[in-house]
């Protein structure tokens, strides 16, 4: 025992009886039920009490009493009698919640300070020395001195969730969607062309007619690369079942789950059974389930659904911008994990997707920092537009981006299912809550610092949009974040070469602004296309001369196949053996996308960073269908 | 792993050098470029050089892939009159295949003895005479050990559960047949076959939705060629089945020719073909098949069956005399079947016989294949006599000399416009001249307007005798007698062989435009290095890609 903490009152041990007999004692659990937790931490070398809550057995408060009266201190109901915020501040937030710790009263000199477990000597001391005062010592439950943190710095953790990373790294920040630089290089550029081709007419005309095909096969050509890569070699990290076998549950760490929740009543009972499902030990879960100020509704529902005692309510206050980002960064700030996973409402992880992410970190070089799951869909043959987007998705999450995993490109994240260590993307500034797609340009920050992410074999299911409107504006949100990526990380294109490498700077062109590119493109290359057979005017023809027109060809005949072809493989490749007939049908989905992605481009203009919320549970409203569905 | 891929790499470099060894003995030393060879060559350099020069001058008679890879090639200046184009992508297709059926033993776990197998492949001269030569038939030979090769991983990855490595053989699968499908009318054949053993074995292994998938994922490439290549004969000839019932089609040629009365007897003829050009391959066929049967292997049946295929393909074909003209050459695919047989059927005997039997291979194939291909006991047309002539005599072969000295006066003349048909042999006079935009021919937009009236517009008509496919050729058909006797707006000028040269009377069209073609387009200087560094790096990055790619895979799949 340190020489400060020998000079402050040192809690000791009044009964000698473990907590769990004294929780029995008093009649709290049952025999049963003790043993149940005993058997629990025996495998996870938990505390009992945490266990206990975990389980639902009792609660913090009568787990934080049954401390006090072991260590024979004095228990504090903060929520009843919530302390001073200028005592709370007598210790640093960061310290607080770090050892759980909040100062409550100030006698004189002494200060008493509440802490979750007083029979950690480490963190007594470490208080103690914070504060570097004599202190008295009193026990009260974790989720008190979380609430009491909330309280009192609320106002810090909404700054630092919406302008943490716009203060720190402004440049990074999509808060402005265009530099000035950027800003009169797309108008001198747009004015340009259109005087070149008013002036010069045809040349002009032909010039961007090969840049564009030239582009086009480029894209096409790096994409079946990458599939290729996907396909010939083990593209991420595998975790077998042996694996998980042998893990040791004493080592493993605290896991923090971030869930933002807007307005989805619908499907929160759903994700409260998913999340309780996971398989791992729920004393070592800080699952936190973050509501916006605006959504009473979703709150109350979760309150009365009461989740286990490891789930965590948090409120993000009302305020610009309003974005799941925001939302991720204020849990983020309270998040106590050594690693931390974002789920949506929608989501159901594989039970044992948390367990594979720690041995996949354990396996993976020290620089992936990230994990990214596999995604893809519980409601997939609910109608021809959800199978598409499975197909979509198989594409995406098991080929494309397990070949950018094996190239070393850039990855941009998924919305959800990203596994972090949670130091680090605290480093990294966190998530931008300006960006719409705060995960693909988080994923390209993180590899601008030199880190790397990963896949890995598990797969999170969530509900496939099944309504052409709701996925129509889903799927604009997601081509303006992709925009607003683009723009951002493009403001300095020599500097992000060089943090990114030649090769990264090309997969980043390729992949998010080759997306964007073709996206965009589709429609007028086809519109071009109908006009020369049904109308065969002479311009268009005038436009192609032979060699380019080959090449359109080529891209036009091969390219479109190729990129449907790669969704069939991708549900081979998934086992949606049903989508694979409808994914070759690709070609009149991508109609829906470009539309999306020329509508992304009005709102990046005129609605930067309006969220358009996705509406969840459609599935429900229709006739649910259980093919597919993993079980929870 | 590495030295799978680094075995492959070097490997194909290995058998590119070697055809392209022999490809310039041919062409220098022998003056042997086959016909069918220097039609593509011409095809793909009139998409530059011809006349009215554009993409679909390749033409709609036979698949485009082995022109279309040529196109690069053309570019060189010089390099396609001598006919070596042809022979760089049909060394490069050889050389695939060599590699891939010594992979394909490696994946069966043979060890050093597969080096013999590809020994057999290499020398024999069949496969030499095509790979070196410019034919398309090793292209085809590639597409099918490449079908052969995935299926076989395809089998062990789905018998595995490895639903990547599954998927990855069937895009492979998938990719090989789309390339048979472009490069020759049998790869049609082929990859329903493939198609048919791919149903097969995904409902002997799974569900009726799966077998759909596979079938779907295999399929969707050569349906998606096929469809594509009928779309463009829609677009351009108005006939999605042009290539099939046009009047140049492979149809009219057979029905321009004629056949026996006997249909008995035309079947025969291949599988005497067959036996005349690989002996080995019924009792390597009847072995595998016994195999198959007898330990219940289903794939090695199903293989046995893909090559079956081919030879009960053409000789029903030739047999029914209304489907496809049969060349002895067509057999030559039949020279890798027979080692890829082998290979499935020895696998699993020890080591020393294994030698043995490579041993045997590597000798008595090229002797037998030699000897077949020179005593030409099958009626079939043997255009692979040339080379085995030349080979055991050692004496050039000189072989279109009417069509060198025809096109060397018209050169020297300077005529032109000569409105011509290819048909009938003439595409070789074509070729020899080097300057394809010095005649009119029936891909050129305005051939039909010159066609119906030549005066002012065309200087001479070359016509052949309208005997055979000749009668298929354009001037034959429009102009019943004119080889005999001309017309009245036309007097003959020269005649060479089965050739004559017409004049066309009355005024002479405006020269400017055919002079200033004729000698082919001006090419910068740059373009030849350009060209042959990117060829050089292209074969390069194919043997390290292919190597790459294959060789990991191969080396997990070999047995333990």
């Amino acid at each position: 025992m340190s020489k400060e903490l020998d000079q402050v009152q040192r809690p000791e041990r009044r009964l000698q009886e473990p907590l769990g007999q004294i929780l029995l004692a008093q009649g709290l659990i049952t025999p049963r039920q003790l043993a149940d937790a005993l058997d629990i931490q025996r495998r996870s070398g938990d505390r009992i009490g945490r266990i206990l809550v975990s389980l639902g057995y009792v609660s913090q408060l009568e787990v934080a009493r049954a401390l006090a009266r072991q260590f024979g201190l004095p228990f504090r109901d903060l929520l009843a009698h919530p302390p001073p915020a200028e005592v709370v501040r007598l210790l640093d937030e960061d310290s607080a919640r770090r050892f759980r710790a909040v100062p409550v009263a100030v006698d004189g000199e002494v200060v008493e300070v509440t802490v979750a477990d007083p029979g950690d000597e480490a963190v007594l001391k470490a208080v103690a020395g914070c504060l570097g005062r004599p202190v008295r010592w009193a026990v009260t439950g974790e989720l008190d001195i979380y609430r009491t943190l909330e309280r009192v710095y609320r106002g810090l953790y909404l700054d630092r969730a919406r302008s943490d990373l716009l203060l720190r790294r402004p440049e990074q920040s999509a808060h402005e969607t265009f530099t000035v630089g950027q800003l009169a290089a797309l108008l001198l550029g747009l004015v340009g062309l259109f005087g070149a081709v008013l002036w010069l007419g045809r040349p002009v005309a032909v010039g961007l007619i090969v840049l564009v095909t030239l582009a086009y096969g480029i894209i096409s050509a790096y994409r079946l690369y990458l599939v290729g890569r996907a396909l010939g070699s083990t593209s991420e990290v595998q975790v077998t079942p042996d694996d998980l076998k042998n893990l040791d549950e004493r080592t493993l760490p605290e896991y923090t789950v971030l869930v933002p929740l807007y307005r989805e009543t619908e499907v929160l009972p759903a994700l409260l059974r998913a999340l309780a499902a996971l398989d791992y030990p729920a004393a070592k879960l800080d699952i936190k389930l973050i509501f916006d100020e605006d959504d009473p509704e979703t709150l109350a529902l979760a309150q009365k659904l009461r989740p286990p005692g490891h789930f965590k309510f948090l409120v993000v206050p009302a305020g610009a911008p309003q974005t799941k980002p925001k939302a991720l960064n204020y849990g983020l700030i309270q998040a106590t994990g050594q690693y931390c996973v974002i789920y949506d409402a929608e989501d159901i992880p594989e039970p044992d997707q948390l367990k594979k992410a720690i041995v996949a970190f354990r396996k993976a070089p020290p620089e992936v920092i990230c994990l990214q799951a596999r995604l893809n869909f519980y409601n997939r043959d609910q109608n021809i537009l959800t199978r598409w987007f499975a197909a979509e998705y198989a594409q995406w999450f098991d080929l494309t981006l397990p070949g950018l995993h094996a190239t070393g490109g850039v990855i941009p994240l998924g919305g959800n299912s990203n596994h972090f260590v949670t130091q680090k993307v605290r480093e990294l500034g966190a998530w931008d809550p300006y960006n719409v797609t705060e995960d693909a340009d988080l994923g390209v920050r993180l590899a601008r610092s030199g880190y790397r992410t990963a896949m890995f074999n598990s797969t999170t299911y969530e509900e496939a949009n099944s309504h052409p409107i709701n996925w129509v504006r889903q799927r604009t949100r997601w081509f303006k974040g992709w925009m607003q990526t683009w723009l951002v990380h493009m403001r300095r294109p020599a500097r992000l070469c060089s943090e990114l490498g030649l090769g990264g700077f090309l997969s980043f062109q390729m992949v998010i602004g080759g997306t964007l590119f073709i996206a965009l493109v589709n429609p007028v290359l086809w519109a071009l296309i109908t006009l020369w057979f049904t109308a065969n005017w002479e311009v268009i023809s005038a436009v192609f001369p032979g060699p380019v027109f080959y090449l359109a060809a080529l891209n036009l005949y091969l390219g479109n196949f190729l990129f449907a072809y790669l969704y069939a493989l991708g549900a081979a490749l998934r086992g949606y053996h049903d989508v694979v007939r409808y994914a070759l049908l690709a070609p009149a989905y991508w109609l829906l996308m470009s539309f999306a992605a020329w509508r992304a481009v009005f709102h990046l203009l005129f609605k930067p960073f309006h969220w358009e919320k996705t509406v969840h549970g459609l599935h429900l409203r229709s006739q649910p269908s259980e093919k597919g569905r993993p079980r929870v | 792993m590495r030295k799978a891929a680094l075995e492959f790499s070097l490997l194909f470099c290995l058998l590119i050098g070697w055809y392209i060894l022999w490809a310039g003995v041919m062409v220098a030393r022998w003056g042997l470029i086959p016909e069918d060879a220097a039609a593509r060559t011409l095809q793909a350099a009139q998409v530059f050089y011809g006349r009215d020069p554009k993409l679909s001058n390749l033409g709609f008679v036979w698949p485009p892939m082995p022109a279309l890879l040529q196109l690069p090639l053309v570019l060189l200046p010089g390099l396609w009159p001598t006919g070596l184009c042809g022979a760089v992508v049909s060394a490069l297709a050889g050389a695939l295949a060599g590699a891939l059926l010594n992979e394909t033993a490696r994946a069966l776990g043979w060890d050093r003895a597969r080096y013999l197998l590809v020994g057999a492949f290499a020398l024999n001269p069949a496969v030499t005479s095509v790979s070196a030569g410019g034919l398309s038939e090793p292209l085809l030979m590639a597409a099918a050990l490449g079908q052969v090769r995935c299926f076989l991983g395809w089998a062990e990855a789905e018998a595995r559960a490895d639903r990547r490595r599954s998927v990855g053989w069937l895009f492979g699968l998938g990719l090989a047949g789309a390339l048979g499908v472009l490069t020759r009318y049998e790869g049609w054949l082929l990859a329903a076959v493939m198609g048919l053993m791919v149903v097969v074995l995904a409902l002997r292994r799974g569900n009726a939705g799966a077998a759909e998938a596979a079938v779907l994922v295999y399929g969707a490439p050569p349906a998606y060629a096929a469809f594509v290549w009928a779309f463009f004969n829609w677009l351009v000839m108005k006939d999605p089945l042009y290539f099939w019932r046009g009047p140049y089609a492979t149809l009219a040629y057979v029905l321009a020719e004629g056949t026996t009365p006997n249909p008995i007897g035309r079947a025969g003829a291949v599988l005497v073909g067959v036996w005349q050009l690989s002996p080995l391959f019924l009792p390597a066929l009847v072995s595998a098949i016994g195999l198959g049967l007898a330990r219940g292997r289903l794939p090695v049946l199903l293989v046995a069956g893909y090559w079956l295929s081919l030879p009960a393909f053409l000789a029903f074909s030739r047999g029914l005399g209304q489907v496809l003209d049969v060349q002895y050459r067509y057999l030559t695919p039949l020279v890798p079947a027979t080692l890829c047989l082998v290979t499935l059927t020895l696998a699993r005997i020890p080591a020393d016989w294994r030698l043995g039997a490579g041993l045997a291979l590597l000798v008595l194939g090229p002797a037998t294949g030699l000897l077949g291909m020179w005593a030409d006991p099958a009626p079939l047309g043997n255009s692979l006599k040339p080379f085995a002539e030349a080979l055991l005599s050692g004496r050039p072969v000189q072989a279109w000399a009417a069509e060198r000295e025809l096109a060397a006066y018209l050169r020297e003349s300077g005529a032109g416009p000569v409105l011509t048909d290819p048909a009938g042999g003439v595409e070789m006079v074509v070729f020899f001249s080097g300057q394809p935009a010095r005649f009119v021919l029936p891909a050129d937009r305005d051939f039909e307007a010159i066609l119906e009236n030549p005066v002012g517009k065309a200087s001479h008509v070359l016509v052949p005798s309208p005997t055979g496919a000749g009668s298929l050729h354009a001037i034959n058909r429009a102009f019943s007698g004119f080889y005999e006797s001309g017309a009245a707006w036309a007097v003959l000028e020269k005649e060479v062989g089965p050739y004559r040269l017409y004049r066309v009377l009355g005024p002479q069209p405006p020269e400017g435009r055919v002079s200033a073609r004729a000698a082919g387009l001006p090419t910068p200087v740059w373009v030849k290095p350009a060209v042959l560094s990117l060829l050089g790096l292209g074969i390069l990055g194919l043997a390290i890609v292919l190597g790459r790619r294959i060789g990991p895979i191969l080396v997990w799949s070999r047995p333990e």
